[in-house]
């Protein structure tokens, strides 16, 4: 134990008194916290759409003439004067691109995605050209006027908006599709509704259906964007703990101060379970260090801290298991070349599948499968599930992945770890 | 006390060690001399239980060092050549990292680290990182580890490579203290004659993974006792003088180097009065004789060759 405990101390030293070490450790995860936390904040917030575009509206003839030829046309029913009176009344409060216009890309949430501007009939060609639109309105004549005699007076066909899509712009141009799309599905059912007698008052119209509260499809509460890159960093960040450690044993090696342990007679399982324990105790410390953090700077705190251990420590654990597997890879290769392929290439890797640098919950399921499986994507899944009100029990699943690979690890390390080791 | 019996060594085809016997008494201080790449570190790798032999045994007082490696251990100090510290850790904490991991007593070892620290002569730089050691006190303290456990052997391979030679005295007297006060067996690799020589009372020499001589020092140096060195040095070099010598059948070995010529011959030819006469002869000016006793040095070149540090 006091062995063990020796070797615990010596690598923690090492870690604390190298600064670079500190700064990738520890300074890094934090920047990275805050930069992503600021910047994509208001996505994952949901406060501000990532998707924007702007949308051209051109019309061949102005809504006001459009309004008076279904007037004149009104005038000449044979109706009492009160009815005209009331249908001119109705008529002028569901003018649809007015409404098109000002209620529905009027609105405030469309428009921090879809910017709508009326260019006139001259410019059609032209901005069908220009890669500044997502889509462009195009208004038929006679739509307006033919739309209110529809609704008012007696059914006929309507003239659809034609919708220019640029292929280029595809999902912003996919909402001008999908709104004016349902806006004329909007009128053609008021025009029956009002055919069969039903009264459309003024203000209960159409609007863009676009505002509402959110709500996540599971019920879970949100995650806030600094809590998701706490973890999202945190769980990557702590697997470079394995290389920290697994380098400082190739160190050991190449300097013959492992040849000093093996002449102390340090048995082969003391040495690995040293590795296993330092690397864990660091990865737990350096975790701790970027939970407090996060909460003083950010107000990232944890609802269930048991839960919250359990799956640190199960964390640790798996990471610690890199690092031995890594020292003994290294120490049969005699070189280092696994740590540093572990570092450039398999840390951004599963850092990615598991969820670290983007959520993957909207990727194919083969990826979030996949990154359920890494260490990292079960840890960041079992801390969101905690973050979203989750307890110990409902991260089993998580927690026995972490397990299972601190076990595999260990003993593919164990069996690697060469029984006659000794220095380059 | 400590013996190599026909130890040998292959790494694929390089023949590293070829079968050297080697042993060492208690008390003794024993040199292991040879050039760079002659087998020195992996012959003391092999005695030091730190790689198997591809052949050969070996046995510190009759235990079977191959099947029970830690008996040897317990006994060992090894000062690698290479220094094998932690350079982000103090001078204190290094040895007491190897303190405990070597299970020197906690109540000791505090007490020990100071006597170590007072040995090498770093008792004032023991709160010093050892990454802002200069070479000489990185050196002390590579040995000073190796003391610690206060080891009945001490197997220490160039522990002088690469350092001043105010250290290098230093680290050639506490070595020399060591073995006279604490009565330390001590197998000391080197390629410095002059340590060897100041040192050693026995001393083995080897060449491309042989040992090709081993004695005391007299012993070793009367290989070239039945001849003498004549060591002539001209105003000038003359080139007459040299093709002079060569005619003379007396001379086993001739070299000349710019100013210099040195000549073998056998210890019972008279050879000075005709040497002038030579150089009367072809108008080379002598400025001294000078008449050498063998030195271990030569005794390599003439095994050999080569000289020692090439």
């Amino acid at each position: 134990m006091r062995v063990l405990l020796s070797f615990i101390k010596k690598e923690f030293l090492l870690v604390l008194r190298n600064r670079q070490e500190l700064l990738v450790l520890l300074a890094m995860p934090l920047i990275l916290i805050t930069i992503l936390g600021f910047a994509l904040g208001a996505v994952l917030d949901g406060e501000v759409s990532p998707i924007t575009g702007e949308a051209a509206l051109i019309m061949h003839t102005s809504e006001e003439e459009e309004f008076n030829i279904f007037m004149n046309e009104l005038s000449s029913l044979k109706l009492p004067e009160e009815a005209k009176l009331q249908i001119e009344k109705q008529a002028e409060a569901l003018l649809p691109i007015t409404i098109l216009q000002s209620e529905i890309f009027g609105d405030s949430q469309l428009q921090s995605v879809i910017t709508l501007t009326e260019l006139p009939v001259s410019q059609l060609q032209e901005a069908k050209e220009a890669e500044q639109y997502s889509a462009i309105i195009e208004v038929p004549e006679q739509f307006t006027s033919k739309m209110l005699k529809s609704l008012f007076i007696e059914e006929t066909e309507v003239p659809a908006l034609t919708v220019y899509s640029n292929e280029r712009k595809e999902l912003s141009a996919g909402i001008v599709e999908d709104v004016v799309k349902s806006f004329q599905e909007q009128f053609s059912l008021y025009a029956v509704l009002g055919r069969e007698g039903f009264q459309m008052e003024e203000g209960t119209m159409l609007s863009a259906n676009v505002s509402g509260t959110v709500e996540t499809l599971t019920k879970k509460e949100p995650i806030g964007a600094f809590s998701y890159y706490t973890i999202g960093m945190s769980v990557m960040f702590v697997l470079f703990i394995a290389a920290t450690v697994s380098s400082q044993t190739f160190i050991e090696k190449k300097r013959h101060v492992f040849d000093r342990i093996l002449l102390a007679n340090v048995p082969r399982l003391t040495y690995v379970t040293s590795v296993f324990f330092s690397t864990f105790i660091i990865a737990l410390f350096q975790l701790a260090i970027l939970y407090t953090g996060a909460a003083v700077f950010y107000g990232v705190y944890w609802p269930d801290l048991v839960a919250l251990l359990c799956i640190t420590l199960a964390l640790c654990s798996v990471v610690a298991g890199f690092a031995v597997l890594l020292m003994a890879m290294n120490n049969r290769l005699g070189t280092d070349s696994s740590t540093k392929l572990f570092m450039s290439a398999f840390v951004p890797v599963i850092a990615f599948l598991g969820g670290s640098y983007t959520p993957v919950g909207s990727m194919s399921d083969w990826i979030v499968k996949i990154g359920e499986l890494t260490p990292n994507g079960a840890a960041l899944s079992a801390f969101m599930d905690v973050q979203q009100g989750a307890g110990v029990a409902e991260v089993t699943d998580h927690l026995s992945v972490l397990l299972i690979l601190t076990v595999a690890l260990f003993a593919v390390a164990y069996l690697t770890f060469p029984r006659k080791a000794r220095a380059i | 006390m400590l013996e190599a019996v026909a130890l040998t060594k292959h790494f694929k085809q390089h023949k590293a060690v070829q079968g050297i016997n080697l042993h060492l008494e208690r008390g003794e201080i024993v040199g292991l001399l040879g050039p760079n790449g002659a087998g020195k570190s992996t012959a003391i790798a092999m005695i030091s239980s730190l790689i198997s032999p591809t052949q050969g045994e070996v046995r510190y007082n009759q235990v079977d060092v191959l099947k029970k490696p830690h008996v040897l251990r317990a006994k060992l100090g090894v000062v690698p050549q290479e220094i094998a510290l932690y350079d982000d850790l103090t001078a204190k904490e290094n040895l007491e990292f190897f303190g405990r991991i070597q299970k020197i007593k906690s109540s000791e070892l505090k007490g020990r680290v100071k006597e170590v620290l007072e040995q090498i002569g770093l008792s004032d730089q023991g709160k010093k990182l050892v990454k802002h050691f200069s070479g000489g006190m990185k050196r002390r303290l590579n040995i000073g580890v190796a003391l610690l456990h206060e080891p009945e052997i001490l197997i220490m391979d160039e522990p002088t490579v690469g350092i001043d030679p105010q250290s290098r005295n230093y680290i050639l007297e506490t070595v020399k203290r060591l073995n006279q006060e604490k009565q330390m067996t001590i197998l000391y690799t080197s390629h410095y004659m002059e340590e060897v020589e100041f040192l050693c009372d026995r001393i083995y020499i080897m060449d491309r993974g042989n040992v090709i001589a081993s004695g005391t020092k007299d012993e070793i140096k009367n290989i070239l006792s039945a001849e003498n060195t004549i060591l002539v040095k001209l105003q000038r070099r003359n080139e007459v003088f040299l093709h002079a010598l060569k005619k003379e059948a007396v001379i086993s070995r001739l070299d000349g180097h710019e100013n210099w010529v040195t000549i073998v011959i056998p210890k019972d030819v008279q050879f000075v009065s005709e040497l002038l006469k030579i150089a009367e002869a072809s108008e080379a000016v002598i400025q001294s004789i000078e008449i050498q006793t063998p030195s271990l040095e030569d005794v390599f070149l003439h095994l050999t060759g080569r000289a020692l540090r090439n």
